[in-house]
């Protein structure tokens, strides 16, 4: 999680330990791609990082196939069905988990949150990964003011709290859910700028680079075909971890209605509302609650598992690889 | 005094990071599109031609960016943040009475996180692998998976609605500081467990996340230290195992951890934005979503001037403690 003061903050925070405790200086990663899947395949034992990769898969699936899974329509307002009680508690097999407030099927409405939860997740960090590499690169390779530009936007961003940066992004453009993209993604992008930035002046200085520079090789070329290809492993690892922190902040803006707004729904925007019925029906939160916290840990399984299987594969870090 | 230099350093850093918070403030209500003070004032009735007049002076709407930005800096500085639209007064004084709930709550938590996660995280690393281990390593997963709104309501939902062991909501009167300050006048020990009570679920809420990454920390840089050569020699010269622990393998250990206390603070200070709507605490958070619902753009940008400048000030702190607990840092001038 990143510095997730910001949402860098876990990442940050880990990799700040890290180099205090044991000065790891990550072998560049200049292993082929072939070689890390190799990496990946001999730890698919792992049962942490298997169990991970079914919970992300089975979220992707409903969050794709929703319409083909839900058994009502998420948005029908039927009020003689208000409140009906989960299956296990005295309910039918009509409604699993019960109705709502207005009488509409919780579980039709927990999947089609599920489309805007991981969507949004998916196109916060797709774009903060995006701009973010893209910076980096920049500032890595041709340093100079561009660079000293960009870190000192990452600074001014990372000596604030993130929800400073969301607040003027919701004064300028008010409540909804692309405010709510832009603010998480305003705030996701430092990590892979930083990231990248990192990796790229290590790499640069190393032989196969100064090499193809010195027979000609253009600099986009040389980003592209001899930079990128080291860099992406790291870039993923960060994606897959930043992706739940992404959903949780998702949720938690659209929960204070300042995210995605109804009648559109979210899990968020599910739990907000449920929240003056606890006593009726529970499950209008639970079922949301749960479907958030097993996503965010299944992507958090499935990047720590990433991370570990990084690490070892630079040498960098034996320790992780016991876990 | 190698500590003064420093100390200035860090000021005016801060005075810089603050004068861009303040200028992107102020061009940030001026990006607002359409006219900002027609948005504002569309939920006021009543208000006249006049009053939007000096609401857009006020705002320096009416004169160029240079000098807008330039008027700005110079009110800011002075603590003139303008006038809130809903409350018709001092946007500055209206955050700055919130501000202590919030930091009350935001230190509870800080505190709370390291009183459970830092013999968490010793505990996982002598016994790696047992029981305690496998709690740590559970609790680390789940502190960065649970969002802590859900953490809020699950807890309102157990604790207080069903055991009825804590209110559901409020600060149940002053709070801590005043708590004490009955207890110490003798005014009897109620409204400082009152102010417990009513903080502990909260504080717990907030903290979770917290207490996951440190736990985590703390056990890999404890495993870490437990290795090195000088662990071993305190053992080899017939120390006891807690002395060895804790005089020399912990405090190593914690430097880790101290250096992320200050970007943790601004994490916690995120998350108090947030666990404040869920326990109704009257703090800045609550005050911000209510702000940003009224198109209050005074009091909003009251709220991010005035919190840089608190959490600015907690990092500045906490570095210094940071170099006054460091030896490496102490002693090398």
């Amino acid at each position: 999680m990143p510095s997730d003061p910001s949402p860098s903050s876990g990442l940050l925070a880990e990799s700040a330990a890290a180099a205090t405790t044991a000065e790891t200086v990550n072998v560049a990663k200049v292993a082929p791609a072939a070689s890390k899947l190799r990496g990946v395949a001999a730890r698919l034992r792992s049962k942490k990082g298997m169990t991970g990769l079914v919970i992300v898969l089975v979220a992707l699936i409903t969050t794709l196939f929703g319409d083909f899974l839900m058994p009502h329509d998420p948005t029908a307002q039927i009020v003689q069905n208000r409140f009906l009680p989960p299956v296990f508690d005295g309910g039918t097999w009509q409604h699993v988990l019960g109705s709502d407030n207005l009488g509409r099927d919780i579980l039709s409405r927990t999947i089609a949150g599920a489309r805007v939860s991981v969507g949004v997740s998916l196109v916060v960090v797709a774009c903060a990964l995006v701009v973010g590499t893209f910076l980096g690169l920049i500032a890595g390779y041709f340093g100079g003011f561009i660079d000293s530009l960009i870190m000192r936007i990452t600074d001014f961003e990372l000596s604030l709290p993130f929800i400073l940066i969301a607040l003027i992004f919701l004064a300028v453009l008010g409540p909804g859910a692309l405010t709510a993209i832009l603010a998480l993604a305003a705030t996701l992008w430092i990590n892979y700028a930083r990231l990248v930035r990192a990796e790229v002046m290590k790499l640069r200085t190393l032989e196969y680079v100064t090499a193809a520079r010195s027979i000609g090789v253009g600099p986009f070329t040389i980003i592209r075909r001899h930079l990128m290809p080291a860099i992406l492993p790291g870039v993923i690892v960060m994606a897959t971890l930043d992706l739940s922190w992404a959903m949780i902040f998702e949720a938690s803006l659209s929960f204070l209605g300042l995210g995605v707004q109804p009648p559109q729904t979210s899990w968020g925007v599910m739990i907000s509302e449920g929240r003056g019925f606890l006593t009726q029906n529970m499950w209008i939160v639970l079922a949301p609650s749960l479907a958030i916290i097993l996503t965010a840990m299944g992507i958090n399984l499935l990047g720590d598992f990433l991370q570990d299987a990084l690490d070892s594969e630079s040498g960098s870090n034996p320790e992780s690889a016991q876990r | 005094m190698y500590l003064i230099p420093f100390f200035l350093r860090r000021l005016g850093h801060a005075a810089a990071i603050l004068f861009c918070v303040v200028v992107t403030v102020v061009v940030a209500v001026r990006m607002i599109p359409g006219d900002p003070v027609e948005i504002m004032t569309a939920g006021t009735p009543g208000i006249t031609e006049e009053q939007r007049q000096e609401l857009r002076s006020q705002l320096g709407l009416d004169g160029s960016l240079l000098t807008q930005v330039v008027g700005s800096v110079q009110r800011f500085a002075s603590g003139d943040m303008g006038e809130s639209i809903r409350f018709r007064r001092s946007a500055a004084e209206v955050v700055v009475e919130r501000l202590l709930a919030t930091v009350e709550l935001t230190f509870a938590a800080m505190f709370l996180a390291l009183a459970i996660s830092l013999p968490l995280g010793i505990l996982a690393a002598l016994f790696r692998g047992r029981f305690l281990d496998r709690v740590a390593s559970a609790v680390s997963i789940l502190g960065v998976s649970i969002p802590s709104f859900v953490l809020g309501v699950v807890l309102i939902l157990f604790f207080s609605l069903h055991l009825k062991w804590f209110p559901v909501a409020g600060r149940g009167g002053q709070g801590l500081i005043f708590g004490l300050l009955d207890l110490a006048s003798g005014r009897g020990i109620q409204p400082l467990v009152s102010a417990l009570r009513h903080l502990a679920l909260p504080a717990f809420a907030l903290a979770f996340s917290v207490v996951a990454w440190n736990t985590r920390l703390i056990r890999s840089s404890m495993i870490e230290v437990l290795k090195a050569d000088y662990v071993r020699f305190a053992r080899a010269k017939g120390l006891p195992e807690f002395t060895v622990v804790m005089r020399h393998a912990f405090r190593t250990a914690l430097i880790p951890t101290i250096t992320i206390v200050g970007l943790q603070m601004g994490y916690l200070l995120s998350g108090a934005f947030i666990v404040e709507n869920v326990f109704a605490w009257l703090g800045i958070g609550r005050l911000a979503v209510q702000a940003v619902s009224w198109r209050d753009y005074p009091l909003i940008q009251a709220i991010v001037a005035v919190t840089a400048v608190m959490f600015l000030l907690i990092n500045i702190a906490v570095e210094m403690l940071y170099q006054i607990a460091d030896p490496r840092i102490r002693h090398a001038k």
